[in-house]
């Protein structure tokens, strides 16, 4: 149906391929313990980010339910919609990758290579 | 969805995923078949078109109008279906992506820009469907079809 092709577009995340939570193969692979405390903490804070997007993106699913019911309800209706839901899912997207990189910055190579083998496995 | 990532490493992506699964397996149980295997996005994207060709069948009764707007929800599926597979290419990049080490800021901000235009042009396709059908169809008859579209999701 119309709804669920829309759903679809709305229930892919900012940073789907980006947000994991390695608690358990950072604490593995990594060796310095407050290290793992560091990453632990950004990955959290990444992981909150996506969730608010989730949150955001339902209440926006409810508006763009009403929109789409209403029959006379025009292309910038959605646009209007959509805008700021761009807006937000960029703006999570830019934090999310900050968080990445943060990360990066306190993992070798090969600590990274292992945490991310690991997630890999799971997926 | 967020309960689901009390276990550690439940990527996003899974989390879409599952949110996709729970959809196909709505629209499976609509359509009186909901012991089958969730769907791919692509199998999902076919049991969406199908469903609103059939919805169409039911509710509009005059035969020009039906014979147009199962044209236009035809003509626009496939190229949805080739949307959809984009995404999820793009998607499969971006997880590669991510777990190179030496991966820049701007490899992801590029891929990032390819992914958001992709999602635009699957969105445009949706809307000027929906626009088109919702043109050709009186009050009543876009009540019948988008009720039974929302409360799929209104449970």
């Amino acid at each position: 149906m119309l709804w669920a092709m829309l759903y679809y577009y709305l229930s892919s995340g900012a940073g789907s391929g980006l947000v994991y939570d390695i608690e358990a193969p950072v604490k593995q692979h990594v060796k310095v313990e407050a290290t793992v405390k560091q990453i632990i903490a950004i990955n959290k804070e990444m992981l909150k980010e996506d969730a608010a997007l989730v949150k955001d993106t339902e209440k926006a699913k409810k508006e763009l339910a009403k929109i789409h019911a209403n029959r006379l309800a025009s292309e910038s209706d959605f646009a209007e919609a959509f805008a700021a839901l761009d807006d937000r899912r960029a703006l999570t997207r830019e934090k999310i990758l900050d968080g990445r990189f943060k990360m990066r910055g306190l993992m070798t190579a090969e600590e990274w290579h292992s945490v991310y083998a690991a997630v890999s496995q799971q997926d | 969805m967020q309960t689901a990532r009390k276990q550690n490493l439940i990527p996003a992506a899974l989390v879409s995923a599952l949110a996709s699964c729970c959809l196909a397996l709505l629209v499976a149980g609509i359509s009186g078949c909901s012991s089958e295997p969730a769907k791919t996005g692509k199998e999902q994207l076919q049991a969406n078109a199908i469903d609103l060709r059939d919805t169409l069948r039911n509710t509009i009764k005059d035969a020009g109008r039906l014979q147009q707007m199962q044209a236009i929800a035809d003509q626009n599926a496939a190229e949805m279906q080739l949307r959809v597979e984009e995404l999820a290419r793009l998607r499969k990049e971006e997880v590669r992506l991510n777990a190179n080490y030496d991966a820049s800021k701007d490899e992801f901000r590029q891929l990032g820009d390819r992914i958001q235009s992709a999602r635009k042009e699957y969105r445009s396709l949706v809307i000027h469907t929906r626009m088109a059908l919702a043109q050709l169809t009186t009050d009543d008859e876009w009540k019948k079809i988008t009720s039974r579209d929302l409360a799929i999701f209104n449970n």
